[in-house]
């Protein structure tokens, strides 16, 4: 997705919070759904390799797969500066 | 009675509506003439008044306390019977309400979350498990004066009680129910402590088998009229620790109260589906067996309960922790019984009560009876969408002359789309109403119905996203609908390069069916509704790809510009419906994890569907 509408996705999840509705996401829960993104990547790589004859198709796939894969890092990064110590979680 | 003429219809409506209002004017016309009559009777029924607002307390507390942790750890218990059986009595000791497990266990069975053995195998538990009640209520209810225990339970309780947060509340409900349920104790034991200063109620007892029947109804009708067997077993436990009730009439009550509960259970599985009815029944031969084998051991076990009580070192005249001894020893032996004779039980249940296959698809999962917990509502409802979704995507694949099952288990996509062209006999209006219309009235219904309750905010949201799921799939049949006239025509009899066209559609079609079958048969824990992303951005790129193609064979004029029109609408339309089938599987696979679901929804690409367009 656009890197600004997965921003506007972010703010209004912001909103939400501060409203009292919805989970605080913490690192340990984004390592989670990155664990589990990079693991499909893996199950695509592999599905590519033996069905050739689907290789377009699985291209386009991976290539949302990536995308989602950035955003979800970049939010893992927001939550976990480089230096170690999680700002107060999306 | 044969009914004659409209009147006697009517005499026998209008009674029908009257009695339970006619009943009710006489057990309060009985209530008042005996609390008027005796002040001792008064404190007695104060007391049972007391313990049963303290036992719903208990329950709304453990409900309102455990956020889903009695639904979450259930859905664990179901792997064999005796984790299922263990599950029963654990949560039952815990909760002191074998209630609130049945109606847990009635509402994931009718869900179809667990099995109709495991759910058996919990009331098996739960029927053990409340005989701790009588442990308590004979051990430690009549020993200490747990009045005094009550008011600091009540203070405490309060104020919890009127906190923010669920799980303080829950646990001020549970002290104030523990405090209430003390207070009546205390009242009643008082009471017969009055009665028992002036008069002797053994004057009343039976002996022999005319006793054992009569107190065995006394105790079943007591436990039908106050809806709880631990009541009864506390009146008869004080009674007995009063005198004023003879020991041998004690033991029939037990038994009685033990046959009162089946009554409510029946009367709950009238509003369920056949799952829990099968429930209902199981419970009602499992306790009436027990009931008659107990009394017809009556002797024996009286014996086995004397010399279990002797070797524990129970007192000869305490009577009261002899009946608790009592109450477990015939519920084991019932357990003795039924155990071994599960399968068959299984098989009866099944045969008298079968399966229900309407040619109109009818909820599986959602039920009068599911209660209010919050996951199980929403488990259920998860379970009638997929209900739904099979039903629409099975439509959608005969609408275009393809099965969905030869389309799961093809190894070559393109060619069981190519070889599949003959017409499938499908009256879609037809299937529709039976099959998807009156299933998402169904999902709508409940849907709005549950919305009223007071849920938290991540329940309410999932309750609204799986309604939109289930409109999903009604958008999907109805833009397959529009295709369906055509894609036959073009595909039943070969149109050259314009059928080429129509089968690609229809193997872009076959592909998100299959894709979405391919996410129900993968392991919940490594699946992810981001799955769905990368299909729309597949189905994009295949939807460029067809247009480009069009536009070649237009340019080459091996199509006619009124067939491209035709096909243009109708790949328009597809892209509605396999847009709506991935919508519907966005929502089915969502993370059941709230956190996890969380971030799916903030990682859910927006965009993918906005820049879908039609080739």
């Amino acid at each position: 997705m656009a890197y600004g509408k997965f921003r506007e996705a972010l703010d209004r999840h912001r909103k939400r919070l501060n409203k009292g509705k919805g989970h605080k996401i913490k690192p340990a829960d984004l390592d989670k759904m990155i664990a589990k993104l990079e693991q499909r990547r893996q199950v695509l790589l592999a599905e590519a390799q033996a069905k050739p004859h689907k290789a377009e198709r699985i291209t386009h796939k991976q290539a949302a797969l990536d995308e989602i894969l950035a955003n979800a890092r970049s939010l893992r990064a927001r939550l976990e500066p480089a230096g170690g110590n999680p700002d107060s979680g999306a | 009675m044969t009914l004659e003429c409209p009147t006697d219809i009517l005499t026998v409506y209008s009674m029908k509506r009257l009695t339970p209002h006619i009943q009710l004017a006489t057990i309060l016309v009985l209530l008042t003439l005996a609390l008027w009559q005796s002040a001792d009777f008064q404190q007695i029924a104060a007391g049972v008044a007391l313990f049963l607002l303290g036992m719903t307390m208990l329950e709304d507390g453990f409900k309102t306390m455990g956020g889903g942790l009695l639904e979450r750890l259930l859905a664990r218990s179901t792997g064999s019977l005796p984790r299922a059986m263990g599950f029963g009595i654990a949560a039952t000791t815990i909760t002191q309400s074998s209630s609130l497990v049945s109606v847990i266990a009635i509402s994931f069975l009718s869900a179809g979350l667990i099995t109709l053995q495991a759910g058996i195998g919990i009331i098996f538990g739960a029927n053990l498990g409340t005989t701790t009640g009588a442990w308590l209520m004979a051990g430690v209810g009549l020993r200490v004066d747990i009045a005094g225990y009550a008011m600091p339970l009540l203070a405490l309780g309060a104020v919890l009680m009127f906190q923010r947060g669920a799980g303080l509340r829950g646990a001020g409900r549970v002290l104030v129910g523990i405090g209430l349920v003390f207070l009546g104790i205390a009242f009643i034991k008082d009471g017969f402590d009055a009665i028992s200063a002036r008069f002797d109620l053994t004057a009343l007892a039976l002996t022999g088998v005319l006793g054992l029947l009569v107190y065995t109804l006394i105790g079943a009708t007591a436990t039908v009229v106050m809806q709880s067997s631990h009541a009864t077993m506390l009146l008869v436990i004080t009674a007995l620790a009063s005198g004023q009730i003879s020991y041998e009439n004690a033991l029939a009550v037990a038994i009685g109260a033990n046959m009162g509960t089946t009554v409510t259970a029946l009367i709950g599985a009238s509003q369920a589906n056949y799952q829990g009815k099968r429930l209902a029944l199981g419970h009602l031969i499992f306790n009436g067996l027990t009931a008659i084998a107990a009394l017809a051991l009556i002797v024996p076990l009286r014996v086995l309960v004397d010399l279990i009580s002797d070797l524990a070192g129970i007192g000869a005249q305490d009577f009261a922790l002899r009946l608790a001894v009592f109450h477990t020893l015939f519920n084991l032996l019932g357990l003795g019984l039924m155990v071994p004779q599960m399968p068959r039980l299984l098989r009866f249940l099944e045969r008298r009560i079968a399966t229900p296959s309407p040619a109109v698809s009818r909820p599986r999962h959602i039920q009068a009876d599911l209660g209010d917990f919050p996951a199980t509502l929403l488990q259920a409802l998860r379970a009638e969408l997929r209900h739904l979704y099979e039903n629409g995507a099975a439509l959608c694949a005969e609408a275009i002359n393809l099965r969905l099952a030869d389309l799961v288990q093809s190894r070559d996509l393109p060619l069981t789309v190519a070889r599949n062209r003959e017409a499938i006999g499908l009256d879609l209006d037809r299937r529709y109403n039976d099959k998807v219309k009156a299933l998402h009235a169904a999902i709508i219904d409940f849907a709005a119905s549950k919305a009223s309750l007071p849920l938290p905010e991540p329940a309410v949201r999932r309750l609204q996203e799986l309604r939109d799921g289930a409109n999903a799939v009604v958008r999907a049949v109805k833009a397959i609908k529009h295709l369906q006239r055509n894609t036959r025509r073009f595909t039943e009899r070969d149109h050259g390069a314009v059928s080429t066209l129509y089968d690609r559609l229809r193997t872009e079609i076959a592909s998100i069916l299959v894709a979405i079958e391919t996410l129900e048969a993968t392991d919940p824990a490594q699946r992810s509704s981001l799955w769905i992303a990368e299909e729309r951005r597949a189905l994009r790129k295949g939807a460029e790809e067809v247009s480009a193609s069009l536009e070649s064979l237009l340019r080459a004029r091996r199509i006619s510009a009124a067939d491209a029109t035709s096909f243009l609408n109708d790949a328009h339309n597809a892209q509605e419906a396999m847009n709506a089938l991935l919508d519907a599987a966005e929502v089915l696979y969502r993370d059941p994890d709230d956190i996890l679901a969380e971030i799916e929804r903030l990682l859910t690409p927006e965009d993918e569907s906005d820049e879908q367009q039609a080739p």
